[in-house]
């Protein structure tokens, strides 16, 4: 964890989920196939899960071990983080990552379940997903704080930033 | 382009001697223990490991060099030795490929985690696919320099092409960091199999023989990409040939359960041998 100016930075490994407030920042330096699920409550709560497979069946025993591992697993485990937390229930979420660098027929079938989970999962519990920066042959950074500011970079997009507002919970991001 | 080799410190000479006796499958516990007698400090840690909370659980406490070797079993003990190799890959300067300081030990080891767990179910020795695994990107500690002064020739050529990073870094430099390695390895008196496999394990298919242990380090570099090991300039442009899944009889299945089981494993290998 790093800290500056008052505000923390802390590194989200895979198979993780993690909660942050404020100017507060989780962090994936090399999201590679893997996908990061964010949510946020729109005022001052956001939550991450880095997930690499999609649906946690057949693999019982990662999934007892690590259930952010897997997206299906990874939602609940992350909204109740959320709820334990005082987030608001007013909830939006993007996805970030399943980028499909690697020439290997897996990798890209890993990754493109990973993202259908997350979308199916994420209808069934309501939460709008308002924006997506999935796919693509590039490995991303990843910079998420409670305040609803991502920070995306990559090889070829340096920078790129989307903000959620509290207005935004019900729109998107702008 | 000539990279001086010598200039780089070679590790610990109990390690390429041991990694020689478990390479021989007649080898016998006293073999290791022999090797382990002349280096105190290690001779150490492997006591201090077999008493760890972690293994005291199968027994009392014990004193002797063999019996911590019995207790802890050869494949925890490679580990240790090849643990000596994790801060000078960690300390090394690989800033030519766009990896921070520590960068390179991280995915080196999530690629030696990987390595292991493919040997368990393929039935070939984890430690010395761990060890393996742990060293396939040497060659980028002696490469980093010159690669990084051509850094914008190469990052023009991965932005122009679809060429696989191994062949932008051999067009341009003249060298790659998989026949560099090997190199090293090879001046280090590292067994045969482990030159071969770290020359070829970005080309598994072009080496004289596919070895099960070529094929193996292949696919765990791959899966260890695959769970976010660390990645530079490199990035993603590496490629998967098929003919090392086959080589190996790995199923999707299995291929996805080794995936999760590197992620389990990860964090864990990570806090015993963090530099």
């Amino acid at each position: 964890m790093t800290e500056a100016a008052g505000a923390t930075e802390l590194e989200l490994e895979i198979g993780a989920c993690g909660v942050t407030f404020g100017t507060s920042a989780l962090i994936i330096s090399h999201l590679t196939s893997g996908l990061a699920l964010c949510l946020f409550d729109g005022v001052d709560v956001a939550g991450v899960a880095y997930s690499l497979r999609g649906r946690s069946t057949p693999d019982e025993r990662a999934a007892a071990l690590r259930p952010a591992l897997f997206v299906d697993l990874a939602i609940p485990a992350l909204l109740h983080m959320m709820d334990t937390n005082g987030a608001r229930r007013e909830r939006s979420a993007i996805l970030v990552g399943g980028a499909v660098g690697i020439d290997w027929r897996r990798a890209r079938e890993t990754a493109a379940s990973a993202v259908d989970v997350a979308r199916a999962v994420l209808a069934q519990v309501q939460i709008p997903i308002v924006h997506e920066v999935v796919g693509g042959p590039l490995s991303r950074g990843l910079t998420v704080d409670g305040n609803g500011r991502v920070r995306i970079d990559n090889a070829r997009e340096r920078n790129r930033i989307v903000t959620f507002t509290p207005a935004a919970n019900d729109g998107g991001a702008r | 382009m000539s990279v001086d080799l010598l200039k780089l410190p070679p590790p610990s000479p109990v390690l390429s001697a041991l990694l020689s006796r478990v390479d021989d499958p007649r080898h016998t516990l006293r073999d290791l223990t022999d090797v382990l007698r002349v280096d105190p400090a290690l001779t150490a840690a492997v006591l201090q490991l077999s008493n760890s909370v972690f293994y005291a659980r199968q027994g009392s406490q014990i004193g002797t060099i063999e019996d911590a070797v019995l207790r802890i079993g050869e494949a925890d003990l490679v580990r240790i030795v090849v643990s000596r190799l994790s801060g000078w890959i960690a300390h090394s300067d690989t800033d030519g490929y766009g990896l921070a300081r520590d960068t390179l030990w991280r995915r080196a080891l999530m690629g030696a985690v990987a390595a292991d767990e493919i040997a368990r179910r393929t039935n070939q020795s984890p430690g010395i696919a761990f060890t393996t695994g742990l060293l396939i990107d040497i060659g980028k500690i002696a490469l980093g320099g010159p690669l990084g002064d051509h850094a914008d020739e190469v990052r023009a050529r991965l932005a122009a092409t679809d060429d696989d990073f191994a062949t932008i870094e051999h067009d341009v430099l003249g060298d790659n960091h998989a026949d560099v390695g090997a190199r090293l390895a090879e001046l280090w008196r590292f067994p045969e199999p482990i030159v071969q496999a770290i020359r070829f394990h970005h080309r598994p298919t072009s080496a004289p023989k596919l070895s099960a242990l070529t094929a193996l380090v292949h696919v765990a570099d791959i899966v260890a990409m695959q769970c976010g090991a660390p990645v530079g300039m490199d990035d993603l442009r590496y490629s998967l040939e098929e003919e090392a899944i086959d080589a190996l009889a790995l199923s999707d299945l299995e291929l996805d359960e080794i995936g999760a089981a590197v992620v389990v494993r990860y964090q864990r290998e990570k806090s015993l041998f963090e530099p």
